[in-house]
């Protein structure tokens, strides 16, 4: 999908889907880096001398500011201070072509810093799609990362569903507000996605408003069986490998809203 | 009091899954269960108006089947004009006779009715009903309900739900229930192309409270809908010939043109219906609808012999009663426990809810812990009485669901 020009206005129209694509890789995927190197000592090592503020900017969009500092990565929808690198995307296609086809972003600064784009940041963004693409060689510590980040991931891409897919957004309307857990109950890791502050959300813990609704997994591996489409999940309930309680509705819709990613990114 | 425990049910189930899409699918599957290890998965037997597991645990029932058994599970009378008819033919290369005899039984009984169609599930008749609205009419838009259900048809489900297009609802419009101002301006917006406007006759959604119309509501719908040329469809599919046996537009004092009928008409016989009046018997019969088993004529035979069971018993109103009897009972048991029950809907067929706890936790709990002690309760569909459901088994239900409120009580 690519974009085409109006011979009326002169304007530029751009396909909706590029649009959600772009905002995926930068309010769904880039973000994920924070929680890769908290989780992974390989991408903690990869930027443990590293002192940036990456800034991707979208034009006329979607905005990932990444602070890298002491083997730790800080994550904001906004600039928060003087980027070090500031690469812009002219268009949600241009993004796309970056983020898929390798192409290359604009550097608008950070000239001195292409070494560690190249190197550092690089191979960081490889372990990170270590992780999302999924493999079967995984160790046992690596299969629990793969878990936490899929689903992360997966919750922070329903909030930009949320906010720009017509379906999505149409099945949101229709579910009762509230905030849905999502457990691993074997690794003890919970995610939570809900309504706060008038839209849905992508929620790093609840504060205030309590928990309504539940869909807890009893072990890695079936978790690994949703992620990757192959957990038959009526069944899971029955032989108690999955387990929902509180209010249904925002499992079952949230349930749908996950199913579209694949739509977008896979 | 004893608990329940389902060895054989999770046997069974893990078997199932290995040859079965959820195990169990639909609206049996174990989705609706919470937790879905304090419910049972598998029945073996069952009589008037309890079932019993494969594990051996005793059930009064309080789904029903979800809506068909109405006169109990084996009705002496209604099984043996099944198995009378079995015996001369069912399923045959040219229609039974017994056909005709319902449908003149359903022409007299149902006020609105002119004519009467046989089918087998409540779908087939609501997909019928609209193609014959649309036919009728030669528009294509339907407008239903929020939250209404009339089957798992595409063109019923929302868009983005898995195997549903956006073509597939694309002439759904849906509006809130009790809303006549939306119904209004869905009609103004959509000038000269709406067939029809399918709606059950009072709310009865799963997940939330039901809702009865407001004063003037239906006759408000009628009005606005003969002015713009619309179909009414009554979905009875759950309620018909529980609240009355003319249809429940009856007891709600409204005139469909026409009505869908399933569940508790064969006392779980598998049969559907659709009424109408004789201005549609033309567009009707123009519809090409059909199914293999359409026909079958022992089904129609236990039709007709619920339906006059159910008019010899006066059932609209012992089910009222009883139902009325028994939510009061509830609620006061509730009460002392400290909690309350709020019941919505039709007593023969109410909608329970703890109001305690937003989370709905509580009440799931609630209805987990009854379950496990002998009264199936699912949480968030509507239950039913039937004319098997006897003032002891109140009785006993009551003492079921006291134990189980001290159960939730010393957990909260």
């Amino acid at each position: 999908m690519g974009t085409s020009s109006c011979p009326f206005c002169k304007t530029e129209q751009i396909d909706i889907k590029d649009i959600i694509k772009s905002a995926l890789y930068l309010r769904a995927i880039l973000p994920c880096l924070v929680d890769l190197v908290q989780l992974d000592k390989q991408a903690r090592d990869l930027i443990s001398s590293a002192n940036e503020r990456i800034y991707f900017s979208l034009r006329n969009g979607e905005k990932t500011f990444l602070q890298i500092e002491d083997g730790k990565i800080k994550y904001s929808p906004q600039k928060e201070a003087t980027p070090s690198i500031h690469l812009l995307l002219l268009s949600p296609t241009h993004a796309v072509q970056v983020f898929e086809q390798g192409k290359t972003p604009l550097l608008l600064k950070g000239f001195t810093k292409l070494s560690f784009l190249k190197k550092g940041f690089d191979a960081l963004t490889k372990r990170l799609e270590y992780f999302l693409k999924g493999s079967q060689t995984y160790t046992e510590e690596e299969q629990k990362i793969y878990v936490i980040l899929q689903l992360k991931t997966a919750i922070r891409a329903a909030e930009v569903l949320a906010e720009k897919e017509d379906v999505s957004k149409k099945i949101l309307a229709n579910t009762p507000q509230g905030i849905l857990k999502i457990a691993v109950e074997d690794i003890d890791f919970s995610v939570y996605f809900g309504y706060v502050q008038g839209r849905w959300q992508y929620i790093d813990k609840p504060t205030g408003q309590g928990v309504s609704s539940i869909l807890s997994l009893k072990d890695l591996e079936t978790a690994k069986l949703l992620l990757t489409n192959k957990l038959d999940t009526f069944a899971g309930i029955g032989l108690g490998k999955v387990y929902i309680a509180g209010i249904i509705p925002i499992v079952d819709n949230m349930g749908i809203v996950l199913g579209r990613i694949t739509e977008y990114i896979s | 009091m004893q608990v329940y425990h389902y060895p054989e049910n999770q046997k069974w189930f893990e078997r199932a899954t290995r040859v079965i899409p959820c195990g169990i699918y639909g609206h049996f599957s174990p989705a609706p269960y919470i937790p879905a290890c304090d419910y049972p998965f598998f029945s073996t037997r069952n009589e008037g108006c309890r079932f019993w597991d494969i594990d051996g645990n005793e059930f009064i029932d309080y789904m029903c089947a979800y809506g068909p058994m109405i006169n109990g599970y084996h009705n002496p009378v209604v099984d043996e004009a099944f198995i009378n008819q079995l015996k001369q033919a069912d399923i045959n290369s040219v229609a039974p006779t017994k056909m005709v005899e319902l449908a003149e039984l359903m022409v007299d009984l149902i006020p609105v009715a002119d004519w009467a169609f046989f089918a087998k599930n409540g779908a087939d008749v609501t997909n019928y009903a609209v193609m014959i609205a649309r036919t009728a009419t030669g528009r294509k838009k339907i407008i239903a309900i929020k939250g209404g259900y009339h089957g798992t048809a595409p063109w019923m489900q929302g868009a983005g739900h898995p195997g549903v297009t956006e073509e597939d609802v694309a002439n759904v419009i849906r509006i809130p229930w009790n809303d006549l101002k939306a119904l209004e301006q869905a009609l103004e917006e959509n000038y000269g192309q709406v067939a029809g406007f399918i709606s059950t006759p009072y709310h009865h959604p799963t997940f939330v409270d039901n809702e009865y119309p407001a004063e003037g509501y239906w006759q408000g719908v009628e009005k606005l809908l003969k002015k713009h040329g619309v179909i009414l469809i009554n979905d009875d599919v759950r309620a018909g010939f529980r609240i009355h046996l003319g249809g429940s537009n009856e007891f709600f004092k409204f005139n469909p043109d026409l009505i869908c009928f399933c569940k508790a008409i064969g006392n779980g016989y598998p049969i559907s219906a659709l009424v109408g009046k004789e201005e549609l018997r033309v567009a009707a019969s123009k519809v090409f609808h059909t199914g293999s088993y359409w026909y079958s004529g022992a089904y129609m035979a236990a039709a007709i012999a619920n339906l006059n069971e159910l008019k010899r018993l006066n059932a609209p109103e012992y089910l009222y009663n009883l139902g009325t009897k028994f939510n009061e009972g509830l609620i006061k048991i509730a009460k002392d426990y400290g909690f309350t029950l709020k019941i919505t809907g039709h007593p023969s067929m109410a909608y329970y809810r703890i109001t305690d706890d937003p989370t709905m936790q509580l009440h799931q709990k609630w209805c987990a812990e009854c379950t496990k002690r002998g009264v199936f309760f699912t949480s968030h569909h509507n239950w039913f009485l039937s004319m098997a459901h006897t003032e002891a088994d109140i009785q006993k239900t009551w003492e079921i669901c006291d134990d189980a409120f001290k159960s939730i009580k010393s957990s909260v």
